[in-house]
């Protein structure tokens, strides 16, 4: 064997396989390293995917809380306005019947003409 | 090669394997981050898309509501004018009602409109009829008056056995019986029930149809 028989050739092989396992050791690091990168990227994604659902549902809320507000808001206002519009017809009601009421002869004469032809 | 040599390039070869790997392994959590942002960007885009989508909504739900209440207002003081003015036309009808009662009792103006209204009525029959009056009614149809209606009227008339009800006015009816005018008070004012409605609302508010 040419190990025995020539120490030179030992030691150069011994380096080889000294090398060849320093090679392995770094491709091993490098291959954990990346996994690692991988892991950390998916983590990463995974919680940007979270904090996403979590910024859309947050907003949603949001708005529903001021859409509820701009219901309540838009009904309390149109809800004065409504008894604006009933004070005012009623005024204008009362009005009509003070004016008509003084109507109310001719009103009677009139008909009597006409039911009885004097 | 030297042993120096060979651990040179031996350290290089490593440190490329290192730096290749650590290349490789910036890269993923780049591509992660820009991915990440990506997602973020994306869902505030979204967010804001469902807020504004949520508060359009709203906004035209609110707008509806709004005018349903306001709709709601304006029928309801309408129909208070309305009443009101209904009220009014009641009072003038209870009025006329009982104007015409006081005219029932008034024998000069009573035979006044008896003799308008059997002489509207006969220009409707057109022949010899029959007078129908209230069993009180019946002594103010003496001959003369009889005769005074029958020259206005150009007809003849008979005085019915039958008597009728009511608050006043008479009944035609020819002598054959097949046509009949109804002018008592009530018949009157319930025939003509809208057009003195129209009048009374034209009269009272300077509108018909009130």
């Amino acid at each position: 064997m040419l190990l025995d028989v020539c120490p030179s050739a030992r030691s150069g092989d011994v380096m080889i396989a000294q090398a060849i396992g320093e090679i392995q050791e770094a491709e091993r690091k490098a291959e954990q390293r990346i996994q690692q990168a991988e892991a950390e990227a998916k983590a990463l994604v995974e919680q940007a995917e979270r904090e996403a659902e979590e910024i859309v549902k947050k907003a949603v809320q949001q708005a529903e809380k001021e859409a509820e507000s701009i219901l309540k808001q838009a009904v309390k206002e149109a809800e004065q306005e409504a008894e604006k519009i009933l004070a005012e017809g009623a005024a204008r009601a009362e009005e009509e019947r003070k004016k008509a009421e003084e109507r109310v002869p001719q009103a009677v004469e009139r008909i009597i003409s006409l039911v009885s032809g004097i | 090669m030297s042993v120096s040599v060979q651990k040179e390039n031996l350290s290089r070869i490593i440190s490329v394997i290192e730096e290749d790997a650590a290349r490789e392994a910036e890269k993923i959590l780049k591509e992660a981050q820009t991915k990440a942002e990506e997602l973020r960007k994306q869902a505030e885009q979204e967010a804001e898309a469902r807020r504004d989508e949520i508060l359009k909504r709203a906004r035209r739900e609110a707008e509806r509501e709004r005018a349903r209440i306001i709709a709601g207002a304006r029928l309801r003081a309408k129909k208070q004018m309305l009443d009101t003015k209904e009220e009014v036309i009641m009072h003038v009808f209870s009025e006329v009602k009982k104007e015409l009662e006081a005219i029932s009792k008034d024998r000069k103006k009573y035979r006044e409109v008896l003799k308008n209204l059997i002489v509207e009525a006969a220009e409707s029959i057109g022949k010899d009829a029959i007078l129908l009056v209230r069993e009180q009614d019946r002594k103010i149809f003496s001959k003369r008056f009889i005769s005074e209606l029958e020259k206005a009227a150009g007809i003849k008339f008979e005085l019915a056995e039958e008597a009728i009800g009511g608050s006043g006015g008479v009944v035609l009816r020819s002598r054959d019986g097949r046509t009949e005018v109804d002018n008592t008070f009530e018949t009157r004012l319930e025939r003509a029930e809208a057009e003195l409605r129209n009048e009374a609302a034209r009269v009272l508010f300077g509108q018909v149809g009130g």
